[in-house]
């Protein structure tokens, strides 16, 4: 059955939403000015004329904007002076995902994005806004109408996940902008703020300077910000899982639904952050091919879980968890060992020796220092924790699906891909490698971002050999 | 197989769109030519350019244009100096999107774009009926 929909004409919103910034804000300056001082110091015509301008072309596209769902192929109609139409086949489809922000709640709407493999790389093919009784209709045709029984996460779960994958400095460039906005409105500087800032850190009374005070409460005040954002963002956390499609569902005030092909995802990642390694949990992640303006192609499918329990849940659904193949290990003995904790010692004789410098030349600052040797030392210890489970514990399969088991960053992972879904394996020696006839292995699957893994220090032999096994290469 | 030619009315549109193009480069030309008079000799190279792209370039380049759609495939033909074949089967492509300016919408024509991951091949502007027929065979898979 052939049916046609158009966009809520909050779309025009959408559109012209880049451009609101450089022209609303002066705008709303100009009026705040008028309140303030009673006069206006400049509402200049040209922006008023582009801003105009930009209203009309918001207009005409979403009056361009045509959505056409026939049996199993989805017509697109998009552009006003450019016009363009895409065919595409729902099987074609690689994503599908439908929001529901506050502001999308308050006007009945659900933005709506599609995404194919063939689309450009970190955006979404095709964006829209549909009012929510259309949004129900395409819902049913493209997502299907029953998804079955949900895997759901408790609250706490999701806690632990969004603490883990928080950071201050997710949280800097979340407030940052809002501040910064927020400031110029009210006519304030950057300066007047950080000033605010160093009055309240005086007010703390500790061994450390109020420089120290003032960078802690900036770095506690974004993680917060960042942890809350990514709480609400994962709350509610439902998956359903069909023979085909993987469903996911999440957020209380943005409510995302976003579904895949099983066939779109190229690998698989459990992985624990240092907050997840202390309770003993994981997270599992996929990257799925073709997934729109993601920053990057990852899904997190299991916020947090003991390993036992991801495995079991979803062994049987991606058969590539259950890696076939000869482990290959780190050779064993102290020289080895000392090999992966090079860096790690470096930089803790480093750290030491920058200490007790600047503690004997900037006497005055001598408990800044010592605050700041303590945090990098933590930082280090956790690296040389890393680098010794990654000598006891690394391993790469090369069987019918691949394995690999290391670090990323500051992560532990296991990394599983299906053997065709691997785009290269790069074998790469330095001078020392080659004393040890050792190799450094690069799994990189077939995706846009290119998702890899690094596992150092294999028998360079060994590894070559299991490669040509799998791959049926011959010398 | 069916092989399809380009329409006359594309190379017409081609021309508008470079004379157009043109006009536009000659006009800043010969304004900087009253500037500066060695922008002269650029502004003859540039117009013999001109001629050449409309009266030779263009002429070749679409009649070399030849599009099969053979049995699980799309293959087309072009290129004057450098001859290209893009071959793209059925099971790699993901999509198809048609493209329309203004111009070429008053002439009854529309352009095609085949998408596969990562990869694209643009088809010259087709007849819109011919354009629309294509895609719609390609989304259903026929042959």
């Amino acid at each position: 059955m052939r049916q046609e929909f158009k966009a809520h004409p909050l779309m025009i919103l959408t559109i012209i939403k880049p451009f609101l910034v450089i022209l609303i804000i002066p705008v709303l300056r100009g009026i705040i000015q008028y309140l303030q001082k009673g006069e206006v110091e400049r509402i200049l015509g040209v922006e008023t004329l582009l801003f105009t301008f930009i209203i009309l072309f918001g207009i005409l596209r979403w009056r361009a904007f045509q959505l056409v769902l026939d049996k199993q192929i989805v017509t697109v109609r998009d552009g006003v002076f450019i016009a363009r139409q895409a065919v595409i086949p729902i099987s074609g489809l690689s994503s599908i995902q439908s929001e529901q922000s506050p502001l999308d709640y308050l006007f009945r709407t659900v933005t709506f994005r599609i995404n194919t493999e063939a689309g450009s790389r970190e955006k979404t093919d095709y964006s829209f806004k549909l009012s929510r009784k259309d949004a129900h209709t395409v819902s049913e045709m493209l997502y299907g109408v029953k998804s079955g029984e949900p895997i759901r996460f408790s609250p706490v779960k999701i806690a632990i996940l969004s603490a883990a994958t928080s950071s201050a400095f997710a949280g800097i460039l979340l407030v940052v902008p809002v501040l910064n906005g927020a400031a110029k409105l009210a006519g304030m500087g950057v300066n007047e703020v950080l000033e605010q800032l160093n009055s309240v850190s005086q007010k703390f009374q500790t061994y450390f300077p109020p420089i120290v005070n003032t960078i802690t409460i900036i770095l506690l005040a974004s993680f917060i910000a960042s942890f809350i954002y990514s709480f609400f963002r994962y709350l509610k956390f439902r998956i359903f899982l069909n023979d085909s499609r993987i469903e996911v569902r999440s957020g209380l005030f943005v409510m995302l639904r976003t579904s895949f092909k099983k066939a779109s995802v190229n690998n698989v990642k459990i992985e624990q952050t240092p907050l997840m390694l202390l309770l003993k949990r994981y997270a599992m992640k996929v990257n799925v091919g073709g997934y729109g303006e993601a920053k990057s192609e990852s899904q997190v499918l299991v916020p947090c879980g003991r390993y036992k329990e991801i495995k079991e849940m979803f062994s049987d659904y991606f058969t590539f968890l259950k890696p076939s193949g000869t482990p290959l290990k780190s050779k064993v003995g102290a020289i080895h060992e000392n090999r992966y904790l090079f860096w790690a010692e470096l930089f803790a004789t480093v750290l030491i020796a920058a200490a007790f410098y600047f503690g004997i030349v900037f006497e005055e600052f001598l408990m800044l220092v010592l605050f700041v040797t303590f945090v990098l030392g933590v930082v280090i210890s956790y690296y040389s924790y890393l680098c010794h489970c990654e000598y006891k514990r690394c391993e790469v399969r090369f069987g019918n699906e691949v394995f690999a088991r290391g670090k990323k960053g500051i992560r532990k992972c296991r990394f599983y891909c299906p053997k065709d879904k691997v785009g290269e394996i790069k074998l790469y020696r330095y001078p020392v490698d080659t004393i040890f006839k050792t190799c450094n292995v690069r799994i990189i699957t077939r995706s846009e971002t290119a998702d890899n893994i690094v596992i150092r220090h294999l028998d360079f032999e060994d590894t070559k050999k299991e490669i040509f096994n799998c791959y049926g290469i011959t010398e | 197989m069916t092989e399809l030619k380009l329409p006359k009315k594309t190379l017409a549109l081609w021309k508008l769109r470079v004379t157009v193009f043109a006009v536009v480069f000659c006009g800043a030309f010969a304004y900087f030519c009253r500037v500066f008079p060695w922008f002269l000799p650029a502004l003859i190279v540039f117009i013999c350019l001109y001629g050449a792209i409309i009266f030779w370039y263009l002429p070749c380049l679409f009649k070399t244009y030849v599009i099969k759609y053979i049995n699980g495939a799309v293959v087309i033909e072009s290129g004057v100096f450098i001859k290209v074949t893009h071959i793209m089967p059925f099971s790699k492509m993901i999509y198809t999107e048609s493209i329309t300016s203004p111009l070429a919408r008053l002439m009854g024509l529309k352009a095609l774009s085949l998408k596969a991951a990562r990869s694209r091949i643009i088809i010259p502007e087709l007849y819109e009926s011919d354009t629309e027929k294509f895609m719609r065979a390609l989304a259903e898979g026929e042959q």
